[in-house]
């Protein structure tokens, strides 16, 4: 089926099958290869993007139910001047990212969370991250980074 | 492989259509978080029916001292409104420990009820405020008392041309009410066991209108009628939850599965009911 | 002068990279013209294979190719040391994760669809799934071999009964712990293709792209220089990518094709196919006087590896190595028992041995402390080592180790010295559950080896060139797997050259341009491949200052390299002119210290770091839920390269630590796995962590690593465990000595014991 796929600001027309999963789509047609493959389930939240601002697991999604909404992916967080997203430059300063691969779903889902609540508690923090998993940093660093850029947001 | 069709109708009436006239060769999709984990559509015919547009299906709303939950409303958008955090504070509880943000952005209380896992967050609360489901078909509406809705583990009495289109409850004054889980861990996890408790307290300190219920401890969650009527007129003193809490044992039909032993989800429902009850405990 | 970037937290160079998605990880290679590959796997755990059937496959549209056994042109094996797997199984399938057929095809669904469609016969063979009955005399062979026991260390040191007579109390204990799952979040994943000069090459998230190189060109018949493998930084491995998985199917689909491949493994077959860690039972007999010195140990560990051997003899021989763990003891018999069975392969996970040998060592110390009625900490106090005495295998420590500084700073610590005063008030507890909840504090120590020890060559390569630009490029054969080594590398070089880091590039994992590092694996990343970084870092500026100071005239002595320039005399020549017309080339060859003498045990390792957790834990008696709200981690890290990267490790150490206790278990029975993914596999998430993890250190230098660094990768998640296990003791008075401790057993303990509150 012919659908339009409305990824980062821009319009994809694409010919899908109804099965298909928006994450495979994301990655192998459009090669917009941050957002990630971890379990399939909808359990790591590696593959988290933004469709219509919420968060959301790419694997859990068909293609064409993502027709008519705006899909955000992490490489949509970056400014046309190549300038970092406020989460996105705290998580690269205050070492909240170590193999990185679980980064992009992490930061997609903590820019939903400051855009819905823009100075949450450490507790609120967890919360809005509790669907994105990490092996490597013991998501420490990661909280701090979240509040890192509450501050940055705050100024 | 045969072919699947795609439809995504953004009113009722179409939705209604398609199920009357192929209703057995339809697969409805809402958010997709339980049907794409448990089914690859690759080795699905006939049509799928996406019903997470239709208008009808949005938005919670109360009418005539009842709140109306619609089907494609999401876990997220419950556990958000005031309407539900002010007279249905459990069932907010509960969906806020449906999988993580994303799960609860997409995952819906329609697609959680069509599921029909004994282990669905949301249905234990909807229990004890003695929720109906509303199904729609071509032919009109009927009711069903949600006990009554589910049959077993996957399995409800909707019928091939029916959609779940809403689920209600009559708003109550339930002065106890909480909704405790044990998963596996903090967050993203399904229960060992759920326990859902409701209760009004009289001037004398005693409890009224008592209703609890079990989730993951049988093939569909328990209505723990035995249990509440046990506890109705009573002071909660420890005694009496800790008798409660036996009573709940008997009426749980827990098994061994990889989340958990059949002996300890026997226990844990005691341990739970005890555990909520701990800052309303008397004497 | 102070360093400008040793010690400093520099934030990773490849940041940037990573958090705005542009890193390419190897699932994220689309090769033009590629075809995916879909393994087929065993279906019973133990079989025959009578006949394999791809004819259907091969009628489906869209495939391009089935390859079986038959399609190997090389040696149909591979292992880590010990070539005991295959590339597909062509007689017997030993496990569920064994290859026998692979399918290319234009699309994954088709690939998957043909894959279904490949019919074998198997003749089913009794599974043993259990390590015991496997070392039966009469127990089917896993292999073609006398016994399923891979192999047998047995060492003695001193006189064990003399040392069991003067004890005046022994203890005795069994612990057990379980399969674990290295879950990192990006399966096993790459690409295969012909690159610009013709050479076969494969992308992949390995550990040591030399030996994967080896082990492909064996299987294809190739010369290892007609195999190029490239590591691109994985998405975690923890140990689990050192071994070989999808490579070999990759180039030979490539090979056979002249098509592109792709291989992403789902998290299923990840689970089934890759590595774990080794399931071990631990049996303790420890001997002390009244005064709290031990006299004599006596431990045994049998250890399951599964279908294949993968590092099993190595991960005993360092598990046998620790089982004394951190403490002089004079007499010991320490044996340890490899076996094959049909259960899930099991390799190199963090810690390699030494963290199932600490769960034993380390809950031993408390109990018998807690029998002599000895302070724990004062208790290893007493019997702790130092540099130059000998492990209870006898082996000489020749590292700084900071054990006696970590036991001191234990007992300085708040959450130590205030443990009492915090389990009584509870803080954060509502009043009405205190009395059905306790808290606990327990600690721990750990010393675990770095690199190979004397058994095995260890050695490392490394170049610095100095590129026409004045810019310099390190090359390494090391990985960058997450652990911020290759920002030490930079931070390393750019100190030894008086140059910005940005001047510094980073290039590794590729066996066509980079030298051959050895393994990024065995906490030597730091201290040995860094130690060739600075070798080689100095090497080039040798050259350089001699170059400057033929061409200036200038005595080299009086010649320093600064800000990218050769200074003197307030004067300045830039790098880039010294690099015109010239190819400088810095090389750095090291090899780690390697004991001489006494080698005792089949490892004999010297090189030690160590660290410390105090532990809090809090356990909801009606439940049965243990948390860990705080955490103490101390470490003895020498010279701190990089702080940030080493909190890093610590906190990402310590969450898996403790999950490793208390919730992960790769569930098998009869060689069949019951929880394949993430649902069922339990990891921590964002609300199970530790609410605080506190890192300190103790300032212990030692001469062996670069700057006084030691390597601290696996070291940091080990005393965790225990640490754990011992504060769910103090708080409930129950020793659990089976991993891992789940509400379930939690509350079974409670009731045998009469303490359940309800």
């Amino acid at each position: 089926m012919r659908i339009e796929l409305r990824v980062n600001g821009r319009a994809y027309p694409l010919d899908v099958e109804p099965w298909e999963i928006l994450l495979y789509v994301l990655r192998d047609r459009l090669r917009l290869t941050g957002t990630k493959y971890g379990c399939g389930d909808g359990e790591c939240g590696a593959c988290t993007v933004l469709l219509d601002g919420k968060p959301m697991n790419a694997c859990l999604i068909l293609a064409c139910q993502a027709e008519g909404a705006e899909v955000l992916t992490v490489e949509g967080l970056v400014s046309a001047g190549g300038g970092l997203h406020r989460v996105q430059q705290a998580f690269a300063d205050l070492g909240a990212v170590q193999c990185g691969y679980c980064t992009p779903g992490f930061i997609v889902s903590a820019k939903a969370l400051l855009d819905q609540i823009p100075r949450p508690t450490r507790q609120q923090v967890k919360q809005g991250l509790a669907g994105n998993l990490c092996r490597c940093t013991g998501y420490k660093k990661i909280f701090e980074a979240v509040e890192a850029a509450i501050l940055e947001g705050a100024r | 492989m045969g072919r699947l069709e795609y439809v995504r109708p953004a009113g009722l009436a179409p939705a209604l259509d398609l199920l009357a006239r192929h209703g057995g060769r339809t697969t409805i999709i809402a958010g997709g978080t339980d049907l794409l984990v448990q089914r690859d559509l690759r080795k699905v015919e006939g049509y799928l029916l996406d019903v997470g547009s239709i208008r009808e299906l949005r938005g919670i709303a109360e009418e005539d001292g009842q709140i109306v939950i619609g089907a494609s409303v999401t876990h997220a958008e419950v556990e958000a409104s005031p309407l539900i955090r002010r007279h249905a504070p459990t069932l907010a509880a509960a969906c806020a420990e449906v999988g993580g943000e994303q799960i609860q952005n997409r995952g819906t209380i329609g697609g959680n009820l069509a599921n029909a896992s004994p282990a669905a967050d949301s249905v234990p609360p909807l229990y004890t405020l003695r929720a109906r489901v509303i199904l729609g078909s071509r032919e009109g509406w009927r009711e069903v008392p949600i006990p009554e809705f589910f049959l077993g583990p996957g399995r409800t009495v909707r019928r091939p041309t029916e959609l779940v289109t809403a689920v209600r409850f009559p708003k109550a004054i339930l002065r106890i009410a909480f909704f405790l889980k044990l998963g596996q861990r903090s967050a993203q996890t399904i229960a060992k066991a759920s326990v859902a408790l409701a209760a009004a307290v009289d001037s004398a300190g005693h409890l009224r209108d008592v209703r609890v219920s079990l989730g993951s401890v049988g093939p569909t969650v328990i209505d723990a009628r035995g249990t509440a009527a046990f506890l109705e007129g009573k002071a909660p003193t420890k005694e009496v939850i800790l008798e409660a809490g036996r009573i709940l044992q008997g009426e749980a039909r827990p098994i061994d599965d990889i989340r958990s032993t059949q002996e300890y989800r026997r226990e844990l429902v005691r341990a739970l009911l005890f555990k909520g009850f701990l800052p309303y405990l008397r004497g | 002068m102070s360093p400008r970037y040793i010690g400093r937290p520099i934030p990773r160079l490849d940041a940037r990279d990573k958090v705005t998605g542009r890193q390419r990880y190897p699932s994220d290679f689309y090769p033009e013209n590629m075809i995916w590959v879909k393994v087929l796997r065993a279906r019973y755990p133990h079989a025959r294979i009578v006949r394999v059937d791809t004819s259907a496959a091969e009628r489906l549209p869209g495939v391009v190719r089935v390859l079986t056994a038959k399609d190997v042109p090389g040696e149909n094996r591979y292992g880590m040391h010990v070539l005991d797997q295959q590339v597909f199984c062509d007689q017997k399938v030993r496990y569920l994760g064994d290859p026998i057929a692979a399918v290319g095809a234009e699309t994954p669904e088709v690939a998957e669809d043909a894959r279904d469609l490949i019919a074998v016969e198997y003749e089913p063979l009794e599974v043993l799934d259990n390590p015991l009955r496997a070392m039966e005399p009469d127990a089917p062979r896993v292999h073609d071999r006398d016994s399923n026991v891979t192999e047998v260390i047995d060492i003695t040191k001193g006189d064990v009964a003399q040392g069991f007579a003067e004890a005046d109390l022994v203890v005795e204990e069994t612990f057990e712990t379980q399969l674990m799952e290295h879950a990192y979040i990006e399966p096993e994943a790459g690409c295969a293709f012909y690159d610009e000069d013709g050479i076969l090459t494969v992308v992949t998230g390995g550990q040591y792209p030399q030996h994967d190189q080896t082990q492909i060109a064996r299987a294809l018949g190739l010369r290892n220089e007609e195999v190029r493998v490239i590591c691109p930084p994985p998405g975690g491995t923890f140990g689990g990518k050192d071994d070989v998985t999808i490579e070999i199917h990759l180039a030979l689909m490539t090979s056979l094709t002249k098509r592109p491949s792709k291989i992403c493994l789902s998290r299923r077959e990840s689970i089934v196919a890759g590595t774990k860690r080794h399931p071990m039972t631990l049996r303790y007999r420890m001997g002390v006087t009244r005064d709290g010195r031990i006299t004599a140990l006596a431990a045994k560990a049998v250890s399951d590896t599964g279908a294949y051997l993968s590092y099993g003899n190595e991960v005993m021989g360092v598990c046998v190595a620790h089982l004394g763990g951190a403490y002089a003891i004079p007499h010991a018999r320490l044996e340890g028992y490899t076996v094959y069975t049909n259960n899930a392969i099991a390799g190199a996970f963090r810690g390699f041995g030494c963290t199932q040998a600490s769960v034993g060592i380390e809950s031993m110390m408390d109990m018998v402390a807690r029998r002599l009625g000895l302070d724990p900490v004062e208790f290893r106090a007493r019997n702790c080592l130092r540099k130059g005495d000998r492990t209870a295998v006898g082996n000489p420590v020749v590292s700084n180790v900071g054990v006696r500084e970590l036991l001191d700073a234990i007992r300085r610590n708040e959450l130590w010295r205030e443990r009492e005063r915090i389990k009584a008030e509870m803080p954060g507890v509502p009043d009405y559950e205190k009395p059905y909840r306790r808290l606990g504090v327990g600690a721990a120590v750990a010393m675990k080896s770095w690199g190979y020890g004397s058994g095995v060559p260890d050695y490392a390569q490394a170049r610095v060139r100095l590129a026409p630009d004045g810019r310099v490029q390190v090359l390494t054969g090391s990985v960058e797997y997450g652990t911020g080594n290759m920002t030490a590398y930079a931070q390393m070089v750019a100190e030894e050259l008086g140059l910005d880091l940005e001047a510094v590039q980073v290039i590794f994992g590729d066996t066509k341009v980079v030298p051959d590092s050895g393994a990024t694996n065995a906490s030597r990343a730091i201290p040995n491949v860094g130690s060739a970084v600075v070798l080689a870092a100095r090497d080039l500026r040798r050259q350089v200052v001699q170059v400057a100071a033929q061409e200036l005239g200038v005595e080299p002595g009086r010649l320093d390299l600064v800000d990218g320039a050769v200074a003197w005399d307030g004067r300045r020549l830039p790098l880039a002119d010294i690099a015109r017309g010239r190819r400088l080339e810095g090389v750095g060859n090291f090899k780690a210290y390697q004991e001489e003498d006494e080698v005792v045990a089949g490892l004999p390792l010297s090189m030690y770091s160590s660290a410390a957790n105090i532990a809090l834990v809090s356990v909801d008696l009606l439940t049965g839920r243990v948390e860990v709200p705080r955490v103490e981690a101390i470490m003895d890290p020498g010279r701190i390269i990089n702080q940030q990267g080493l909190e890093g490790q610590s906190e990402g150490g310590i969450v898996m630590g403790m999950s490793y206790v208390l919730y992960e278990h790769v569930v098998m029975e009869r060689g069949v796995f019951k929880n394949p993914d993430l649902s069922t596999y339990i990891l921590p998430t964002s609300l199970d962590a530790p609410d605080r993890i506190e890192n300190s250190y103790v300032d212990v230098p030692d001469d062996l690593g670069p700057y006084g660094a030691k390597g601290m990768a696996e070291v940091v998640m080990v005393p965790i465990a225990p640490a754990i296990l011992n504060a769910i003791d103090d708080a409930i008075g129950i020793r659990f000595t089976r991993l891992p401790v789940t509400p379930e057993e939690v509350v079974a303990a409670l009731k045998a014991k009469g303490t359940y509150p309800i």
